[in-house]
């Protein structure tokens, strides 16, 4: 799944390491959800969301 | 911290060399004290090398994984509690066959040390359980499944086509526990 992950770490300056420990997953899992390699569960997926102050749809797109 | 996309690549030579010595000291010891006539209670410390090369390795496992950022508090768990659960299969297994070797026991202590050996297994399995259930990281449990599964799957092959080929004589008998 598409998302925006890399944009919206740039724009706060977060390295993969400062976004996974404030969602509290490892730096690995990061990584596979911002290469697409992995879809988070909707749980997590809101966490994300709520980090970002921003609706899912914001962050993830299907195409 | 500096933006990154994934890291450079990490070092992996202490990673491999740990578990190139514990593979080479694992296989070595049981043919060397067959070769040396070592027996009795001298195996247990003549045991030691391999279990110390199993403590090294499992260090440089937990290292590697916080290097690569994929290190969890269950996974480092998990990784804490094998050590001792293989260690223990070793050493109750040697003295399970030393016990029954030298002092020929019967009835239902031999049920006893017969048995003795599977418990630190099961608790390898109930370790591989208590991953599952305390990770929090669901992209990590779901890779772990996975591994799982795979490896499940890969070994019931190999156990079936070894099984039909003992069926029809073209195999010898192997203890598939």
């Amino acid at each position: 799944m598409r998302n925006r992950l890399k944009v919206l770490r740039a724009e706060r300056d977060w390295s993969q390491q400062d976004l996974a420990d404030r969602l509290a997953v490892s730096r690995q899992s990061v990584n596979a959800v911002e290469t697409g390699k992995y879809d988070p569960s909707l749980p997590l997926a809101f966490r994300i969301a709520a980090l970002f102050e921003l609706p899912i749809e914001a962050i993830f797109s299907t195409d | 911290m500096a933006f990154d996309a994934e890291p450079a690549k990490v070092p992996r030579t202490r990673l491999i060399a740990s578990m190139v010595l514990f593979l080479l000291l694992m296989g070595a010891t049981p043919a060397l004290a067959g070769e040396w006539g070592i027996d009795g209670l001298a195996l247990l410390p003549f045991f030691l090398p391999a279990l110390a090369a199993m403590g090294w390795m499992s260090f440089e496992i937990r290292a590697h994984s916080r290097r690569r950022g994929c290190a969890t508090a269950a996974g480092m768990a998990y990784n804490r509690r094998m050590l001792p659960l293989a260690a223990g299969y070793v050493v109750v297994l040697l003295g399970a066959i030393l016990l029954h070797q030298h002092y020929h026991v019967a009835g239902p202590w031999l049920y006893a040390i017969a048995v003795l050996p599977a418990l630190p297994l099961i608790g390898i399995v109930w370790a591989l359980g208590r991953f599952l259930i305390e990770e929090t990281d669901e992209y990590q449990r779901a890779l772990a499944v996975r591994k799982m599964l795979v490896a499940s799957g890969f070994l019931l092959v190999v156990a079936t086509i070894w099984g039909f080929l003992e069926e029809f004589g073209l195999a010898p008998h192997l203890p598939a526990y």
